[in-house]
């Protein structure tokens, strides 16, 4: 059985990094298994954790009043679930919920956050991991934003329109 | 080869949004030319025009698209053209000049392990080439399909997608989806990001709208494949179709002749040119 300390080296967003760094975040975190359908985070709930995939699918979702939950991405492994730890006021922003059973790392954020604020070259280290994985992200919205598959119909075919 | 031939609407499916699929038969009873996956035709519309439209049919030998004595081609009404191609009906008549172009390079995928990548539309020139390979699976490696869309209602050919996905891997993504989607909700580069490949064995073959083709690209170096062996297939404006008039000329290259699939590696300096 890997320990805590194995997963973290292994994931993308640790791999590389040094050990003792390895180490210490290992040190905040603990194995956690999810059954399908529970949810990893709540929105507005305080954002004390977030959680390394390890294997399985899981969703990023919103939900409106009497409305199913609308997911926004899919995360699979090696994705990381939870920036809420990261930022004032420490509160998540959405729903997380595993599609089918998870195997993760939950990480504690307070924990990490007070050593990063001890020891500065640890902080600059995460941060620039975790800004590349964001930048990844926004990337990717900017891309669901841009809506490349839909060429505009002609002006005479309106969506759902039969062309008989 | 320059003057249309009569052919007439012998099957009429609606697909997605203003998008239809029709098989065409020729009136003159001529066999047809031996058509392959990614090559294309110029429909002609009497009183609309003429536009280059990818053989989006089934196959009868391992490299063909002809459906025995048929062409099939997906189209979306986009404009003049496309709009009344789109608007005809069964018995319906239209001139057919073709198959023109370089498809996809059938024999270098033998023996290789294949990741297609089709974006909205970009499903239908890869059709013909997902059906030969599926055809003839055991000459190819591992086969792996990655399509995109908007939303799950506006992914083509929705029981090919399931037939397909029990003989090879199918990841499905979309930009937008209600809650009973079980496929991947974001964008094609993530699920790419994360597929386990073998750079050192696999071709892939990329068709979409060109801004996700260039981020497909890139995701695909990123996981190591060289660029001779991405293969894309690239569109712009045509007339003769055989290379003469230069209407499509890109570069040093014409689509209608070089093209319209081409190795990246061949046109990577043209490709990030906004001006071209
Ligand atoms: C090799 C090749 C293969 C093709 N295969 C297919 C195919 O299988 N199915 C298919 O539906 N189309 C395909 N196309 C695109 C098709 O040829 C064009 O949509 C068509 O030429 C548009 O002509 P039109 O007179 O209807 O519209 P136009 O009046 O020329 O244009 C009307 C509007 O549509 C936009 N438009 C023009 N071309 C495109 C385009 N390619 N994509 C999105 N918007 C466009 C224009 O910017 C304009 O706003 C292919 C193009 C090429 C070069
Ligand atoms: S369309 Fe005339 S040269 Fe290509």
């Amino acid at each position: 059985m890997k320990t805590v300390a194995q997963f973290v080296s292994e994931h993308s967003l640790f791999k590389g990094m040094k050990p003792d760094q390895v180490d210490f975040i290992a040190s905040c975190g603990q194995l956690r298994r999810f059954a399908e359908g529970d949810y990893l985070t709540r929105e507005n709930d305080p954002a004390d954790f977030f959680y390394l995939l390890l294997e399985g699918h899981a969703v990023i979702e919103t939900h409106q009043h009497n409305q199913p939950p609308v997911p926004l991405l899919s995360l699979t492994d090696n994705d990381i679930i939870g920036w809420s730890w990261l930022i004032p006021p420490y509160r998540y922003q959405f729903d997380a919920r595993a599609l089918s059973r998870l195997r993760t790392v939950r990480l504690d954020g307070r924990c990490i956050r007070a050593k990063c604020d001890t020891d500065p070259a640890l902080g600059f280290e995460l941060l620039k991991r975790l800004a590349a994985v964001l930048v990844q992200r926004i990337h990717g919205a900017r891309f669901q934003l841009l809506d490349v598959y839909s060429a505009d119909p002609a002006p005479l075919c309106r969506p759902g329109e039969s062309l008989r | 080869m320059n003057t249309p031939r009569l052919f007439t609407v012998t099957d009429r499916r609606d697909e997605i949004t203003a998008t239809v699929t029709l098989e065409l038969q020729p009136l003159d009873d001529q066999p047809l030319p031996v058509a392959r996956p990614g090559q294309f035709n110029m429909l002609y519309s009497f009183g609309a025009g003429e536009v280059p439209i990818s053989l989006s049919g089934s196959i009868n030998a391992s490299d063909s698209v002809r459906s025995a004595d048929r062409y099939t081609h997906t189209l979306r009404a986009v404009g003049k053209t496309t709009e009344a191609l789109a608007r005809l009906q069964v018995g319906d008549q239209l001139g057919v000049r073709g198959p023109f172009g370089r498809g996809w390079p059938m024999d270098q995928l033998a023996g290789k392990k294949v990741v297609v990548i089709a974006g909205g539309l970009g499903l239908a020139p890869l059709k013909p080439l997902l059906e030969a390979l599926l055809a003839d699976i055991t000459h190819y490696g591992h086969v792996q399909l990655f399509y995109g869309g908007k939303r799950p209602e506006e992914l083509l050919y929705p029981e090919s997608l399931i037939h397909w996905s029990e003989k090879i891997e199918v990841q499905l993504s979309v930009d937008q989806a209600g809650p009973d989607w079980r496929g991947h909700v974001g964008v094609i580069t993530q699920l790419l990001a994360s597929a386990e490949m073998d750079p050192d064995n696999t071709l892939a073959v990329i068709c979409g709208p060109e801004i996700m083709m260039r981020f497909t690209i890139q995701a695909l170096q990123k996981q190591g494949l060289p660029d001779t062996a991405l293969y894309l297939s690239m569109e712009r404006n045509m007339h003769c179709a055989v290379g003469h008039c230069g209407h499509c000329q890109w570069g040093p290259h014409f689509i209608c002749k070089d093209g319209p699939v081409f190795c990246y590696a061949d046109i990577a300096p043209w490709f990030f040119q906004r001006e071209l």
